[in-house]
């Protein structure tokens, strides 16, 4: 296991990543560039989430209005289940938007505190194939830093997150393919990974 | 030599089984085999199950053990295990480095490795970070892929853990090919690598504690988790993969200096580069970014102020980056070629699946999101070139190993 523990060493920030993801998708672009977009969005989107002077309910509380707001939780659900999406009646479609929040609430609202001290440098960026590669690097207190790249496309004046790359993992590859594995295990049902969500988040 | 035989009887049925049925050219929906691709799992079944085995062993040896040498080592003892073991390491990573092509990374591990073992007394202590002599780590299955080899089929090896086939045969190289591992051998401690591989599992599994346990923990499948973090983590490894080396427009002064740290909670973030920080700096690897080690309640004393890995510039080598059997060539072909080094491999895995179910909910929901899904939407047929490709690559490489494992061992199995 020694590997696996290796691999898996980079997958840490990957809370406060989609986290930022989330909220840096949810406000409207003012800047004209993606990473001047990115810079302004984290420097007041992190002193909020990570303000430990909040309870735990109140903060979580916050990440979901801000994920009501501006995030299309039903796309993201669209993008990670992928071909499934077309299989799934309407209700199952609504159970699993639902269910995906949660978790996403659940899974990131968990580890706000944990990032007090870290802070993100914007680097620069890079026009792609589409849109725009915004290169940021995480600061950690006794820790080596971590390379995150933002994927920031622009669509209807706002500029919006489609991708975060963590030291080479990206956050859809990686979420897509656990979904679409959940769900080849329950025999290709989208209900499998709907049931394993409702599991997960308790509900 | 019998059980040689046998165990190359069992490599030779796995791959077999592996090519015949990771054929993903009989799967007519495009969209089911970009996802058969995707997951590079012919042998699904078998690997899981001794997935389960390696985390029962984790769960009732290694945990276990790691916890009790977190609670009872004293920090500095925890450096010196990992100094020590790392420094193991250095001239087998430079052998690799020569053997890709990289004369300064090589010539910085031996150096390395010459300092930490004589003033860092054996390589207990970090004297050579200091000197700007940081760590990294390269193994053969880089050193394969960097000269073409594709990584055939995704493995789970017992006790190792995700691997593929190239990188398998990576470490089988490396068991006869380790320069410490001889010297060892030649002084009789057969043991040696036992040991500190152990050493470095206990060591490696207490630091990354909370990244492994939170996965396991929130995953909807461990299993699938794991094998998309191997894939793309090993990707960007082989490319030495470094943001900061990409060429970048630097942000527009908009609002004054950009280019500033913002410091979020008014803590002012510590300079990961810390020289003065001798004998407690441990420079991470390469594949060792370690972020668990931000978690608290880890030991992350000043002791810990790490110099980063400064990693060598990305390498031009566009067919690298991603295992062909995934990636549409055409469309990293038609990329400007310095966007084409640094595509992350996985973005166009990304592409690959999923696509076909957009346009319907994009039509109703606007266009903000679907654009480039749409776009970079593959050829579905384009594909299958590349797929027999790589198994006839992961063939040859096998054949390749046999070969000199029948010169090694003198046996004529074939």
């Amino acid at each position: 296991m020694i590997a696996i523990s290796k691999r898996l060493a980079g997958l840490w920030p990957h809370g406060v990543c989609l986290l930022l993801a989330l909220l840096v998708a949810s406000t409207p672009a003012r800047a004209a560039d993606p990473a001047t977009f990115i810079d302004q969005l984290a420097s007041k989107a992190i002193p909020v989430l990570t303000d430990s002077s909040l309870p735990k309910a109140e903060r979580e509380a916050q990440f979901r209005r801000l994920m009501h707001e501006g995030f299309d939780v039903r796309q993201i659900a669209q993008l990670v289940t992928g071909r499934y999406w077309r299989q799934a009646s309407e209700e199952q479609k609504q159970n699993l938007v639902k269910l995906l929040e949660d978790y996403l609430v659940q899974l990131y609202s968990a580890r706000f505190t944990e990032y007090a001290n870290v802070s993100l440098q914007v680097n620069g960026s890079r026009p792609e194939a589409e849109g725009t590669l915004v290169h940021s690097t995480l600061v950690r207190p006794n820790a080596p830093p971590v390379s995150l790249d933002w994927r920031v496309e622009e669509a209807d004046g706002r500029h919006i997150i489609t991708d975060l790359v963590v030291e080479g993992v990206s956050m859809v590859i990686t979420q897509r393919s656990e979904f679409a594995s959940v769900i080849r295990q329950g025999g290709g049902q989208v209900q499998a990974l709907i049931d394993v969500l409702r599991r997960k988040v308790g509900a | 030599m019998t059980v040689l035989r046998r165990c190359r009887l069992v490599v030779c049925m796995t791959v077999l089984t592996a090519s015949l049925s990771g054929c993903a050219m009989f799967i007519s929906d495009p969209e089911e085999r970009a996802e058969v691709i995707e997951a590079n799992d012919p042998i699904e079944g078998v690997n899981r199950h001794i997935f389960a085995v390696n985390l029962a062993l984790d769960t009732f040896i290694l945990r276990p053990v790691s916890v009790v040498y977190r609670e009872f080592m004293p920090d500095p003892g925890k450096d010196m295990v990992r100094n020590f073991v790392h420094n193991l390491k250095l001239p087998f990573t430079a052998i690799n480095d020569l053997l890709q092509g990289e004369p300064d990374r090589a010539e910085t591990a031996m150096s390395r490795f010459l300092v930490n073992s004589t003033m860092g007394v054996g390589g207990l202590f970090d004297a050579a970070t200091g000197l700007g002599l940081d760590y990294h780590e390269e193994d053969f299955g880089q050193t394969l892929a960097v000269h073409g080899s594709e990584e055939g089929p995704y493995l789970m090896l017992p006790i190792f853990g995700p691997s593929n086939l190239r990188d398998a045969i990576g470490l089988v190289v490396q068991f006869f090919a380790d320069p410490v591992g001889i010297a060892a051998n030649e002084a009789g401690a057969d043991d040696f690598g036992l040991i500190t591989g152990g050493m470095e599992a206990v060591d490696s599994r207490h630091r990354h504690a909370e990244s492994f346990d939170t996965l396991q923990r929130q995953s909807l499948d461990f299993y699938a988790a794991v094998r998309s973090l191997y894939r793309q983590r090993r990707a960007a490894e082989i490319n030495n993969y470094q943001s900061d080396a990409v060429p970048t427009t630097p942000i527009a002064s908009a609002a004054g200096e950009r280019t500033e740290t913002m410091a979020f909670s008014g803590v002012e973030p510590i300079s990961a580069h810390d020289p003065t920080s001798v004998t407690g700096s441990l420079a991470g690897t390469t594949s060792d970014v370690a972020p668990a080690e931000a978690a608290p309640g880890i030991a992350a004393g000043p002791m810990m102020a790490e110099a980063p890995t400064v990693r060598a510039p990305q390498r031009a080598m566009p067919h690298q980056l991603a295992p062909t059997a995934a990636t549409p060539e055409a469309q990293i072909a038609a990329l400007p070629e310095d966007t084409r080094r640094n595509v992350p491999s996985t973005r166009v895995d990304a592409t690959a699946i999923g696509h076909k179910s957009m346009p319907e909910e994009a039509e109703a929901r606007g266009p903000r999101q679907m654009v480039s899904h749409r776009s970079m939407e593959p050829a579905p047929f384009s594909r299958e070139p590349d797929r027999m490709e790589s198994f006839a690559d992961a063939m040859r490489a096998f054949d390749d190993a046999a070969r000199s494992f029948d010169e090694m061992t003198g046996s004529s199995f074939r």
